[in-house]
């Protein structure tokens, strides 16, 4: 009886370390058996019939179709008495990455080529710089503009502004930059 | 009976034992619905998923869209709503029946041809073609994944799931030139031209990263919606292209009220275009990671060999090394584990830890091949491992099996990943022959010379093209490919000819008239036939000229000879030992000296000759072949030059011991 407490005891203590030491991260015992485990089961591919939501999908494109449709003839109606069409810019960075502070912009409404004015100004200083701006699949970039910190005369907050204008549109963004 | 009724020692024991155990072999199920919580706005897919286009054959794509559609509505007698049929109702907005579900879709498809310098590298045939094979044609042409563009044709217009299609739908089939407030361009109508249009402008992202809105591994001001200021942004960390690629191409994010209803709607804030295409893409797809589900694991990207360490000369077919010599394989892998690799314990090793046949001194020990080349490549990345080989000097083929191992911590799952090296003279040659073919001895098919410094060599092919190849590359041919050339013969009579088995002459040099000339493969690459009184009569005009010195491999091999102008260069290319034409030997640093031997100043070491002796010893002869200079190497066993990354030049001895060095790391 003694000897089977023992051989127990034994067992149990032996268990009782590996729950540690899987428990402290020494081991791994759920990572290990996974390394042998089959293939990923989700790169099938799914040959289900479509859902009911997949299906109503189509309706909503053609609902969207619909909506352009009248408010193109709204639009065409108006046109007369419209002034420049509003572009829409978004500054999606405007850092001081070491030496070089970067630009990088986009007018969300508009997809055609034409030019951007970005312009950074502190007080009564200021850096004014032009580039390229391009049609893309949905919107028009502005090519990113990267300008020495060298042309900064001073650190401190500076405000950077994007302006898109052309003959038949204009729009600007402006935030906040931080030159060290 | 009262022991019966209490719980002994022995049992308390077991029950606590397989209690524990229960515990440590227990984890918990994996869920597999969808979450919006799941969405990482800065990784939506990953590279490897993005750009495999080889997930789906034309026939999967057939019989996936045939899935989505079990019944087309062809004509329309469907009910729309109401008593008013589809059909009505298409009219009513200019779009009539018939309606042709894409799984039917055909249309004519124009050439479209392409080389290695266009963002899509593949060409595309023309003729009439069904909407699988035009997303299979467009992915294998722009290298993108079609299970992408598949979901781009949902989300753009539902096309994959629509049983009742109008035209306009397919006008604009990925929303290629369709701002989202203003109506699509026609310069991009059709949908050939929309797939086509879209997967090209995921190759432009990439490959003009500066003049996009959106930038990977860079912080992004990412907006919710088109009403910017109304609804908002937040700082995204775009960690890869593919998910630069999806916000350049539909820039907004979802907002947590889109996320929260993920297969409905939001509110008047929420943007559904990269949400949708992650969801569709899990559904359907699978995971928009790489990841495998294990901790580590790996998916070959590419195994590829080269013969020179600048890995321009990449080997096809069969890789053929000649006796002694040595190659430089490039192993690409894509960790699709969940855990990051790191250079300091993921290595290349062998397999079950053997001493490989292909070790050379630069391995970290016998059976560990090569070290990780990125500081951290983490899941969905690709690592790189430069795996020099030096091959026995017994011709056979050899194979040795590797596997990428985390020292000290797990062997990855073995991939079968291996490398087959037919060890044999070069270019099919026999005998590699002497320099100089004299008057009256021939090449036959098949055999070659070889220049003394065994980097220049002149074969005649057993296609019948006589070939003079540079360290690998061919820059001289007698464009005589096809005919069935039998030997070529330097003449008595001065002129070279390549005669056909039946004595027909099919090639010459017009030399004749020059009794008992030489012909002289040189070690400046230039294969050059001489009169007698060694005057050149005529040459491949192939000499490598000062400037555009020959390359030698950041290893050399025993007993290379090195000649002025030819260097040792790092694998990275950044360090050069060059043996200069001024007889100096000089440590480059991207063009900036670093060390010297100071051997111009005689002027002997001008023409003379580099040599790696049979002892070990690196010798610098001169032109009267005096020595001049010495590493003091000579152990009297082959040692091995090495131009290291690290900016030292080092002769390694036997078992990789260092026995000299620049000290210039």
């Amino acid at each position: 009886m003694k000897k089977v407490i023992i051989i127990s005891l034994t067992i149990l203590a032996l268990v009782v370390s590996v729950f540690l030491l899987e428990k402290t991260g020494v081991i791994n015992l759920h990572e290990r058996s996974q390394l042998t485990s089959a293939p990923n089961p989700n790169k099938s591919i799914n040959l289900d019939p479509p859902t009911e939501e997949e299906k109503a999908s189509g309706e909503t494109v053609k609902e969207e179709i619909t909506d352009s449709q009248e408010q193109k003839q709204n639009s065409t109606k108006q046109q007369t008495a419209s002034l420049k069409k509003n572009a829409t810019v978004a500054i999606s960075d405007a850092t001081q990455y070491g030496g070089e502070v970067e630009v990088r912009a986009f007018v969300t409404n508009i997809t055609e080529n034409g030019k951007c004015n970005i312009s950074f100004t502190k007080e009564t200083e200021s850096v004014s710089k032009q580039v390229d701006a391009f049609a893309d699949a949905s919107t028009t970039p502005c090519i990113n503009l990267v300008v020495p910190r060298s042309e900064f005369s001073q650190p401190g907050d500076w405000t950077v502004t994007v302006e898109y204008v052309n003959d038949t549109v204009r729009g600007s963004a402006t935030r906040g930059i931080r030159i060290n | 009976m009262r022991k019966s009724n209490k719980p002994s020692i022995t049992g308390l024991i077991f029950i606590t034992t397989a209690f524990l155990l229960s515990t440590l072999l227990y984890a918990p199920p994996a869920t597999s619905a969808l979450s919006g919580s799941e969405f990482n706005p800065g990784r939506i897919i990953d590279d490897a998923v993005f750009y495999d286009n080889a997930s789906m054959t034309t026939g999967q794509i057939q019989q996936f869209l045939d899935s989505k559609v079990p019944v087309c509505d062809t004509n329309g007698t469907q009910i729309w709503s109401g008593s008013t049929t589809r059909a009505q109702r298409g009219a009513d907005r200019g779009y009539p029946p018939p309606f042709t579900c894409l799984k039917d879709y055909s249309q004519t498809v124009p050439a479209i041809v392409n080389s290695g310098s266009n963002l899509c590298k593949g060409s595309i045939s023309a003729g009439t073609k069904t909407s699988a094979q035009i997303i299979y044609d467009v992915a294998q042409a722009c290298g993108i994944n079609p299970q992408v563009l598949i979901v781009l044709l949902q989300k753009e217009q539902a096309l994959v799931t629509d049983d009742w299609p109008w035209t306009i739908q397919y006008r604009s089939a990925t929303g290629y030139g369709c701002p989202d407030t203003a109506p699509c361009d026609a310069e991009y109508y059709g949908f050939f031209n929309q797939v086509y249009q879209a997967a090209k402008a995921f190759r432009r992202y990439e490959a003009n990263p500066n003049s996009y809105n959106y930038k990977a591994n860079r912080n992004n001001t990412i907006y919710y919606h088109p009403s910017l200021g109304a609804c908002g942004s937040s700082n995204v960390f775009i960690e890869n292209q593919a998910t630069a690629n999806l916000y350049i191409y539909t820039p907004y994010q979802p907002n947590a009220s889109a996320l929260n209803n993920l297969y409905g709607t939001g509110d008047g804030c929420s943007a559904y275009g990269n949400r949708n295409f992650w969801r569709m893409f899990n559904d359907w797809f699978g995971s928009t990671r790489i990841l495998s589900g294990e901790a580590y694991d790996y998916k070959i990207e590419s195994f590829s060999a080269y013969t020179d360490a600048s890995l321009v000369s990449r080997m096809t077919g069969a890789t053929t090394v000649v006796p002694g010599g040595g190659a430089f394989l490039v192993l690409r892998a894509i960790n699709t584990g969940s855990h990051a690799w790191y250079r300091t314990n993921t290595l290349l090793g062998t397999d079950l830890d053997k001493k490989s046949v292909f070790e050379e001194p630069t391995w970290i020990s016998y059976n560990r091949a090569s070290r990780l080349e990125e500081d951290v490549v983490m899941p969905g990345q690709t690592g790189t491992f430069n795996l020099p080989i030096e091959v026995p000097g017994t011709k056979k083929v050899y194979t040795e099996y590797f596997n990428i191992v985390i020292e000290g911590v797990t062997w990855l799952p073995d991939k079968g990943l291996y490398a087959e090296v037919n060890v044999n003279d070069p270019e099919g040659s026999e005998d590699p022959g002497e320099r100089n073919i004299l008057p009256g001895q021939s090449l036959s098919v098949g055999s070659a010379i070889l220049s003394n410094d065994k980097q220049t060599s002149l074969t005649l092919q057993k296609d019948g093209n006589v070939v003079l190849y540079v360290n690998h590359k061919p820059l001289w041919s007698s464009s005589t490919k096809t005919l069935k050339a039998s030997r070529l013969t330097l003449q008595h009579d001065g002129n070279l000819v390549l005669y056909d088995s039946s004595g027909i002459p099919l090639w010459n040099t017009m030399t004749s008239g020059n009794t008992e000339p030489r012909l002289t493969l040189q070690h400046d690459g230039n294969l050059v036939l001489y009169d007698s009184s060694g005057i050149p009569l005529w040459s491949t005009m192939t000499a490598q000229v000062p400037g555009s010195d020959l390359h030698i491999n950041s290893s050399a091999r025993k007993s290379s000879v090195i000649f002025p102008g030819q260097f040792y260069e790092s694998l990275d290319r950044r360090f050069r030992f060059t043996y200069q034409h001024d007889g100096n030997l000089v440590l480059y640093d991207d063009g900036s000296p670093r060390w010297s031997s100071n051997t111009h100043v005689s002027g002997k070491a001008k023409n003379g000759v580099l040599r790696l002796q049979k002892d070990g010893n690196l010798v610098l002869y001169g032109n009267d072949n005096s020595p001049l200079w010495a590493t003091n190497t000579n152990v009297g066993v082959s040692t091995r030059p090495y131009m290291q990354i690290d900016g030292n030049f080092v002769i390694y001895g036997p078992k990789g011991k260092a026995l000299w060095a620049t000290r210039t790391n």
